[in-house]
């Protein structure tokens, strides 16, 4: 019975190591000589590393490493990576540069790309350039422990969920231009992000977001956007309020941080523009100063 | 046991009075135990379907030597299922609870036979699940692979990448 499977064409082989994560894929090289070629032959469309994984099985952190690198510099152009997803629990600087470099070579050869997951680890942010916000086949982006210093430009006709967490941005105005470049977004998170310095070039507000579905900002340095931009939502979770306060006709969750910019008297207004809110919770920080605000 | 299933598809080509379309077709596992099943689900199983048009549809039993009666009803109840568009996570999920390691492995080459690809791709991610995250000696054991890498063969192989790479010291990066 074990032979049969052993045996079976390769190509049947290859779709069953297509669908292992990434590490596992790698693997197979070592398991027998008919085998060893395969990984390559038959390469997954769907990109999926965590260190942990790897460690577990008592392999060297270096060799993670450079699996990752291997991977994606292996593939021809014929083979498309649909989904890339990697997760960084150790730190190690020394690695960064090469894991940019792994990056900006997967962004030139792929421009089919779909969905985009980096996490890193707290102490390690990643410092990658950023060419992925020009992939137009793009639906999916999460970020999150990572430094974005290069900015070219962005063009995200297809994304549909944003997710940023503690993302620095070299300049202020990138994210503002990356959400400019999102028309049918439907899914915005985006939390404590920073960045380095604050330009005047970039004078431009943000779009209103009509497709969006579900916005949580909490935590943005200073990122005045407007109300506006997420009326259309169903769920909103929200920190700061500018502008002012359209009608929110389809939200149903409303959850607000109180503090810094928001005022009693700001929160009764929002109530009274949602027509049929169901849930509505106030987070209260026990920071000290939040009471002198009104 | 060949002239046993053969003159029953003799009989029953000889018995149909109305050859229709729609007529059930008789799926018999390599210890010989019928299945009948309707057509739509024939459809499904395309080495099974090409037979019957490769025939014209006149022959309705389909002797399948490499299928055992434990392993067809789950294939049957897949394909019923993907007909009725009712392949759900949760189906999937408890479809596969039942199934041990020989199982799977076996279903695998039931669908693999019978050429029914959303079965295949199932069966292939339940396969990469469950020997995802073991050793190489586990992935060997599950296959049956025979190791044949002389030892020295397979210590250079998993140290290989690591010393491809060995140029690239991290103390060196300033260099560049």
């Amino acid at each position: 019975m074990d032979d049969r499977i052993s045996k079976l064409p390769e190509e049947i082989l290859g779709r069953i190591i297509s669908f292992l994560p990434s590490e596992d894929a790698f693997a197979t090289r070592v398991l027998s000589k008919r085998w060893r070629p395969l990984w390559h032959v038959y390469p997954s469309p769907n990109l999926d590393f965590d260190d942990q994984r790897f460690l577990r099985k008592g392999e060297p952190y270096f060799s993670f490493k450079d699996m990752v690198n291997v991977t994606i510099n292996e593939r021809s152009e014929h083979q498309p990576i649909k989904s890339f997803r990697l997760r960084c629990h150790e730190s190690h600087d020394s690695f960064t540069g090469e894991f940019s470099t792994m990056l900006l070579l997967m962004a030139t050869a792929e421009r089919r790309m779909e969905y985009i997951d980096i996490h890193m680890s707290d102490n390690w942010k990643l410092n990658i350039t950023c060419f992925m916000f020009c992939f137009s086949n793009l639906v999916v982006l999460k970020l999150k422990f990572v430094c974005l210093n290069l900015f070219i430009s962005a063009n995200l006709p297809s994304l549909k969920i944003l997710h940023l967490n503690s993302v620095y941005f070299m300049e202020h105005g990138f994210i503002l231009e990356i959400l400019n470049a999102c028309p049918i977004l439907e899914d915005l998170e985006m939390k404590n992000i920073s960045n380095g310095y604050w330009s005047d070039e970039y004078d431009e507000e943000v779009k209103k977001l009509n497709n969006l579905i579900r916005a949580d900002v909490s935590n943005v340095s200073g990122y005045d956007i407007d109300l506006d931009v997420f009326s259309s939502v169903e769920f909103l979770r929200i920190e700061e309020m500018y502008g002012v306060v359209p009608v929110f006709s389809k939200l149903t969750h409303l959850e607000i941080v109180f503090g810094g910019s928001i005022h009693w008297c700001f929160i009764t207004s929002v109530m009274k523009n949602c027509p049929i809110l169901q849930v509505f919770i106030l987070e209260m920080p026990l920071t000290p100063n939040i009471w002198t605000s009104y | 046991m060949a002239e046993e299933v053969s003159s029953q598809m003799n009989s029953l080509s000889i018995s149909e009075t109305n050859p229709s379309s729609s007529a059930t077709i008789s799926l018999v596992s390599g210890d010989d135990i019928v299945f009948k099943v309707e057509p739509t689900i024939a459809k499904e199983m395309e080495t099974v379907q090409s037979f019957i048009d490769e025939t014209d549809g006149k022959i309705t039993t389909i002797p399948l030597p490499n299928i055992s009666s434990h392993d067809l009803p789950y294939v049957i109840e897949y394909c019923e299922k993907s007909i009725a568009g009712k392949i759900t996570k949760e189906f999937e999920a408890e479809f596969v609870k039942k199934l041990n390691n020989e199982e799977v492995k076996e279903l695998f080459l039931a669908a693999n036979y019978l050429n029914i690809k959303k079965l295949l791709d199932f069966l292939s991610q339940v396969i990469a699940d469950r020997i995802a995250n073991k050793s190489v000696e586990y992935v060997r054991r599950y296959f049956g692979i025979e190791n044949d890498f002389t030892p020295e063969e397979e210590a250079k192989l998993r140290e290989e990448l690591a010393w491809t790479f060995t140029g690239v010291d991290p103390d060196d990066e300033d260099e560049n």
